[in-house]
């Protein structure tokens, strides 16, 4: 017979009181995140939300442990190891009281919320249900599995302290010995934070997964513990490795995995010494991420070639997300090696081109800048291409665009531009641009992208959040002449939002050899930006 | 499985890293007895229990319980077995009451009839948590938990640790008012508590059964010898191996023979000492027999 509803309710009767507790903290929280219009806050403030998530944390993770740790797999002396209670029984019953206790009340505030919110039901338990999916696989398999080898929760905190430990150890040992001989330091692996960091972000989940299903499993029908903590050790260190997982099989997956290989076949680059290019196309979004992450320069050399880049499509974006740079001197020694700026543009008819900035160690720019010299440099690109969306009435436009999700726009309040808003169920596209366009003439003004570049299949792409959103302003200079005279001149020329999604359709490589060159050519000349 | 054996064990051996346990271990329980396995501390007793109820794994050697190889017990094995241990780790954060109403699930020959004669008979109180209990009623919990399905083996491992006198008697009463055909297999030093109801006895000394016998054989086999002689009595310096314990006091010397016989004794005795006033052979009891094993180990001094 089926015991598995029994050992449930067991469980329920003992973390009743926990598990409600949860739920109402998230239905509380839910009610401050609440945003009865995409544009406005929540009702609630940034603190309270920031300590009711934390407190949901915690709460989940104690409930998580508790369940597993009534029927505790280590140790001799529990009392249900000499009962007719099967295993497997025993494991189901754990998994279901997680489903039906943590993640049924979040799949119900999410689509509660979502309803509210104006987004329909079916999206949002769609959208609820891969949120859920991927919270059970990365946040709830790893707690059961580190319940499953304790017996306390003191035990517990001890065993996630000693893991991120090991962990941050591995991690930096394993970047020491890769980068020996290297001019750079990097904790990150070589595709953190691009657009196919998705591949190593997969294989870490993989890991993690994998990790947590073979403890559980070890724990719950062999209670070999000692076996299942070498697991533990062995994930947390394929965990740090498969993180430097080097660019260019990573890419060469990309490459593979292109929507429309053909789209990037006719790009060219080229060196062109005096060329100058436009400011970056999708800067500052992507532009100021990847600065962060840039060690600030000191002791280095700033230098800058011009690159022509040809055969683009109409509006397409194209955008580097690696460069990488080898000099080589005329006896074949690399003189130096690195990843230098990487850079986006766009042209409207097919030509356009780059600084292409470049820093050097100043030691090993003292040593080179009189040789001879030549200078590789391989650019993984990826073309993006803009796909036009039904446009959204500038002033009070609510309409829900397909791809996106639903969009609301309205008038400051101070008249000096639109605020666009839009909720979407599940993520929204990795890459839009909004534009306001003036009804009379259908004069568009400049584009504002809403970029977070990943290049994940689409149905690869969720997060744990159910509700992605964005708020942006268009400042009336941007498109029209139109509101000076207030909203109802505003109504009158019909302004109109435009959304262009930006499709990744093709990831190729490019080399660009400069041969013969001398390093004091590209000493760089132009402003930073 | 060997016919009439409810726990077969054959050259069972456990280490813990280290630390051997168990070194080629025999044990044979037969059907509807009650098996006391005595040993001193950390002679293997709990191990060799814990192995039987596949809480732990052998190094190697095999058991079997009910028939089935110790790895394999099911959940049809288990729903057959009652267990009570002194450290057994009940659920803390459970009530009597809903343990019990738990359980009952999981034996489909779950006796309400029973569970209810002996919560009333233990006085156990069903609304408190069982983390609220003393040591005893904790036992005695677990008691109630293990008799209501009238397994066919219960196995009790040290189940008088730390219990008063009174709660000991109870616990005797009521395992004896349910024994029935149970057979029990019992772990104790509480020997004169379990001797009156003991059949068989498996002696353990460093992860090695040293002797096992029915209680009437060991009764019949192990005796304390009290020789009278005619003259003050001394020891000579070398007595047969299985004359344990030698004293001597007076015209008396005593020992305890391991294997006594009614004729070999008395004609061994006077070989050795010559004329003899009077031979008195007489049992012992298991707290005696186990206590001269237990010394002559130590010493070893074991024939």
């Amino acid at each position: 017979m089926n015991k598995v509803p029994h050992i449930v309710r067991k469980d329920w009767q003992l973390l009743w009181p926990l598990g409600c507790g949860c739920a109402v903290l998230q239905a509380v929280l839910a009610f401050l995140e609440y945003r009865p219009e995409s544009f406005s806050a929540g009702s609630g403030s940034n603190a309270a939300a920031i300590v009711l998530s934390l407190s949901i944390g915690i709460a989940l993770v104690l409930t998580m442990l508790l369940v597993v740790q009534h029927d505790a797999l280590p140790g001799v002396n529990q009392d249900w190891l000499v009962r007719p209670i099967r295993r497997r029984d025993l494991l189901v019953a754990k998994i279901v009281f997680v489903l039906l206790v943590v993640h049924g009340p979040i799949m119900v505030v999410h689509c509660v919320r979502g309803m509210a919110e104006g987004l329909s039901l079916g999206a949002m338990l769609r959208a609820s249900l891969l949120s859920n999916l991927e919270l059970a696989l990365l946040f709830s398999l790893p707690v059961l599995a580190v319940g499953a080898l304790t017996k306390t929760v003191t035990e517990a905190l001890v065993t996630v302290l000693a893991a991120l430990l090991f962990t941050l150890l591995s991690a930096i040992i394993v970047a020491s010995v890769i980068m020996i001989g290297s001019h750079e330091f990097h904790l990150g692996g070589p595709i953190d934070d691009s657009g196919i960091d998705w591949i190593v972000d997969s294989l870490r989940h993989g890991v993690l997964i994998l990790t947590a299903v073979v403890i559980l499993g070890l724990q719950y029908f062999r209670r070999d513990t000692r076996r299942s903590r070498i697991v533990l050790g062995i994930g947390l260190l394929l965990f740090v490795i498969v993180a430097r997982l080097p660019w260019r099989p990573a890419f060469a997956l990309q490459e593979a995995l292109s929507a429309e290989p053909e789209a990037g076949h006719a790009v060219t680059l080229s060196f062109t010494p005096g060329a100058v290019g436009p400011p970056r196309a999708l800067a500052p979004q992507v532009a100021d991420a990847r600065a962060r992450q840039r060690p600030v320069p000191s002791g280095q050399q700033r230098l800058s070639l011009g690159i022509e880049a040809g055969g683009l499509p109409p509006g397409a974006i194209l955008h580097a997300d690696r460069v990488a740079l080898r000099i080589v001197d005329d006896a074949g020694d690399t003189v130096y090696r690195g990843t230098v700026q990487d850079w986006d543009l766009r042209s409207a008819d097919g030509t356009t081109a780059v600084r292409q900035v470049i820093y050097l160690p100043k030691k090993v720019y003292a040593r080179a800048v009189d040789r001879r010299l030549n200078v590789e440099l391989d650019y993984s690109l990826t073309l993006l291409t803009p796909r036009v969306l039904p446009g959204l009435p500038a002033l009070d436009g609510n309409a829900s665009l397909d791809g996106i999700g639903r969009c609301v726009s309205r008038l400051d309040d101070d008249g000096s531009g639109f605020v666009v808003g839009c909720d979407a169920a599940g993520e929204l596209p990795p890459c839009l641009s909004l534009s306001l366009t003036q009804g009379d003439s259908a004069r568009a003004g400049p584009e504002t992208f809403v970029c977070d570049l990943d290049y994940a299949p689409a149905a690869w792409r969720f997060g744990m959040e159910p509700i992605d959103r964005f708020v942006r302003k268009l400042p009336l200079e941007h498109g029209a002449t139109a509101a000076t005279g207030g909203s109802d001149s505003v109504t009158a020329n019909g302004d109109a939002i435009v959304f262009r999604v930006y499709d990744a359709v093709a990831h190729f490589s490019r080399r660009v050899s400069i041969a013969d060159a001398y390093l004091r050519d590209f000493t760089d000349v132009t402003p930073r930006p | 499985m060997t016919t009439g054996a409810v726990v077969r064990i054959r050259s069972l051996h456990k280490r813990f890293g280290s630390h051997v346990a168990l070194k080629g271990l025999d044990l044979t329980v037969p059907e509807g007895s009650a098996y006391a396995l005595i040993g001193a501390n950390g002679a293997g007793k709990t191990t060799t229990i814990k192995l039987a109820v596949n809480v732990i794994a052998p190094t190697s050697g095999t058991a079997e319980v009910l028939g089935v190889d110790t790895s394999s017990l099911d959940s049809v094995a288990f729903a057959q077995i009652g267990y009570v241990s002194e450290n057994q780790a009940l659920p803390r954060r459970m009530r009597v009451g809903d343990y019990l109403a738990y359980l009952r699930a999981f034996y489909p020959a779950w006796d309400r009839e029973l569970e209810t004669s002996m919560v009333r008979r233990l006085q156990l109180p069903l609304e408190r948590r069982i983390g609220d209990l003393s040591h005893g009623m904790r036992i005695k919990v677990a008691l109630a938990c293990a008799l209501p399905y009238r397994p066919k083996l219960l196995i009790l491992d040290e189940p008088f640790s730390g219990l008063d006198a009174l709660v000991r008697d109870e616990f005797m009463e009521d395992l004896l008012m349910q024994a029935g055909e149970m057979t029990i297999l019992i772990s104790s030093h509480e020997l004169a508590e379990i001797e009156h109801i003991t059949t068989h006895v498996g002696f353990i000394d460093s992860g090695r059964m040293l002797l096992e016998d029915s209680m009437s054989d060991l009764n019949a086999r192990i005796r304390e010898v009290r020789v009278t002689l005619e003259g003050p009595a001394s020891l000579p310096e070398r007595l047969p191996k299985e004359w344990l314990d030698p004293k001597a006091f007076g015209n008396v010397l005593s020992f305890v023979d391991t294997r006594y016989t009614e004729t070999d004794t008395p004609s061994r005795v006077r070989a050795i000492f010559g004329s003899v006033r009077l031979i008195e052979p007489r049992a012992l009891p298991l707290r005696s027999v186990f206590t001269t094993l237990a010394r002559a180990a130590r010493d070893g001094a074991l024939p």
